[in-house]
């Protein structure tokens, strides 16, 4: 009998949870017409989210273009089809990796120091205080974290495609034999097709996607925070893995809606 | 108040279900047709070889459905599908089953459709590859009223000569509750519309390989055998090897080959005389029969 109502009271708390992190999504959004009052914090929180992860971004992504290179590379080699490597590279990052890849790395490092930055203000009573002062908390802090994240997952995810695309061209010509201004040509080839455009454009919307969702499941779980520094601890725990399995259902769910 | 104590709750539940609906629908009802009937029509086959369900159907080169079962059938002494029942309890001697014994097998493919089309009796099904190492697949040519019959095809009689415009065929297609009893018991409608009948091109590879293996024994022992005469010849012994390499008889061959081309140029020159004094034989030939009449 205990079990089940502690089952019970976990799938209460699970929906409850989905229910009050839309909520929170639903408060921004309206609270949006008072961002341009808000540019500067917009401003720093891009700045965070986007120029403070730049390297990791940078080393993440020139590796991984590096490791899908080398390995389809040395695949496509026994055809003697090695050439055509920079359009499954370009393919691969645009369409999934790029966006995922970026997804993760700022939901581990932005986005748990926004849970953490957020579950303090809250044990320690700052967000009740600025409630006490009238001050609208979701206009005051949640507005440009929010709107800053979700401007710059796609501005980073694109970056990571360049710098991906240039790390698999590098392994290209010195691994592979394949001359760079070869790798160069088809990727652009590529790009400019139909598909290769879609390929761009969805991609940046599901890095749009990922940045919302990230950032509105950390500036919850801050706000939800209970209970001292366990609590802050607790938050940013969930906040982590809440945005990776949402990184992973909805990247799923994007990609199946557009390319079935 | 409601809203104000369970909102998160309605929102989150909201959310879980859209969350429950994009993951039936993108995983499991991904392949259902939205808004489309689809027509469920039986084909005799001639062979089911390479055919399996999900194999698509093309309809003048486009791609209008696939086969969504394949059912074998034994047939009756007027050979129409036997109902399943009657088909398993069928004895050796063929005591069991209302119509005896079975008289035959053939396979029945269920083609499902997303067009329903009128069919003609000059209509074509055939199964065949669509390249050379393709899976195999299966195309439907409705036929037309004025068209002429697919090749190979004789008009059936039954339409009038040729020129006449062919009726539309009443073509068997299952209901859903058809095709299920179909699927249960074996049972075909009981009224006379036609079911279609496919016609198989198979493989050429495969009717290569096949010829190939049916005959394999006398193909291995010709190969024995001219690898035998290449040896023997090559090494000079043997009665072959002898008679083309001794001398003697090359000369005899060569002379005899001689008198052949001498006998056949004296020939040439005697049908030439021969031409030649045509005009003067008739000519006496005339004369004699002129002298002959006056005397």
């Amino acid at each position: 009998m205990n079990a089940i109502i502690s089952t019970w009271n976990t799938l209460y708390l699970i929906v409850r949870g989905a229910g009050e992190a839309l909520s929170l999504l639903g408060r921004t959004a309206v609270a949006l017409p008072h961002l341009w009052f808000k540019r500067k914090e917009t401003l720093y929180q891009m700045y965070v989210a986007g120029v403070k992860s730049l390297f990791v971004v940078s080393i993440v992504a020139s590796f991984s273009g590096m490791i899908i290179s080398l390995q389809t590379g040395l695949a496509l080699r026994d055809f003697g089809q090695q050439d055509l490597i920079g359009q499954v590279i370009v393919v691969t990052l645009t369409r999934e990796f790029s966006p995922f890849m970026t997804a993760l790395i700022l939901a581990a490092a932005v986005g748990s120091a926004m849970a953490a930055e957020i579950g303090t203000m809250t044990v320690s009573e700052e967000i009740d205080a600025l409630e006490v002062m009238s001050i609208d908390p979701v206009r005051y802090l949640i507005l440009p974290r929010i709107t800053g994240f979700t401007i710059m997952v796609p501005v980073l995810s694109a970056y990571a495609t360049l710098v991906g695309v240039l790390g698999g061209g590098l392994v290209a010509s010195t691994q592979l034999n394949v001359e760079f201004v070869t790798y160069v040509n088809l990727v652009l080839e590529v790009l400019k097709t139909e598909s290769g455009l879609k390929d761009i454009w969805v991609g940046e919307f599901k890095a749009l996607i990922f940045g919302l969702t990230i950032s509105t499941i950390a500036c919850y779980q801050g706000l939800s925070a209970r209970g001292g520094a366990i609590g802050v601890g607790t938050a940013v725990r969930k906040s982590v893995v809440h945005s990776f399995l949402f990184v992973l259902i909805l990247g799923y769910f994007i990609t199946t809606i557009f390319y079935r | 108040m409601i809203w104000a104590r369970h909102g998160s709750v309605l929102i989150g539940l909201a959310f879980f279900g859209l969350m429950g609906f994009l993951f039936v629908f993108t995983i499991f009802l991904g392949k259902i047709e939205w808004g489309n009937q689809i027509v469920h029509i039986p084909v005799r086959l001639s062979s089911a070889e390479g055919m399996r369900s999900g194999v698509p159907v093309f309809m003048h080169g486009v791609e209008v459905g696939n086969v969504g079962s394949l059912f074998y059938v034994t047939l009756d002494e007027n050979d129409r599908p036997r109902p399943w029942h009657i088909a398993e309890n069928e004895t050796a001697d063929g005591s069991a089953g209302t119509s005896g014994r079975s008289h035959g097998q053939t396979v029945i493919a269920i083609l499902n459709l997303r067009r329903d089309l009128p069919y003609y009796p000059n209509y074509e099904v055939v199964t065949r590859y669509q390249t050379i190492l393709s899976e195999k697949i299966v195309e439907v040519l409705p036929g037309n009223a004025r068209g002429a019959m697919p090749y190979g095809k004789i008009r059936p009689p039954e339409y009038g000569p040729e020129g006449e415009s062919f009726p539309e065929l009443d073509v068997l297609k299952f209901s859903d509750r058809e095709l299920q009893r179909f699927r249960l018991t074996g049972e075909l409608p009981a009224d006379q519309r036609v079911m279609l009948a496919a016609s198989n091109y198979d493989d050429p590879l495969y009717l290569i390989a096949s010829v190939i293996v049916e005959n394999r024994r006398p193909l291995k022992e010709i190969t024995g055998n001219l690898r035998d005469i290449t040896e023997k010849l090559n090494q000079g012994n043997r009665n072959i090897a002898l008679l083309v390499n001794r001398a003697r008889l090359m000369e005899g061959t060569n002379g005899f080959l001689r008198d052949v081309i001498v006998l056949t140029q004296e020939l040439r020159e005697g049908v030439e005389d021969t031409r030649e004094s045509r005009a003067a034989i008739e000519f006496l030939d005339a004369l004699l029969a002129v002298s002959g009449a006056l005397l």
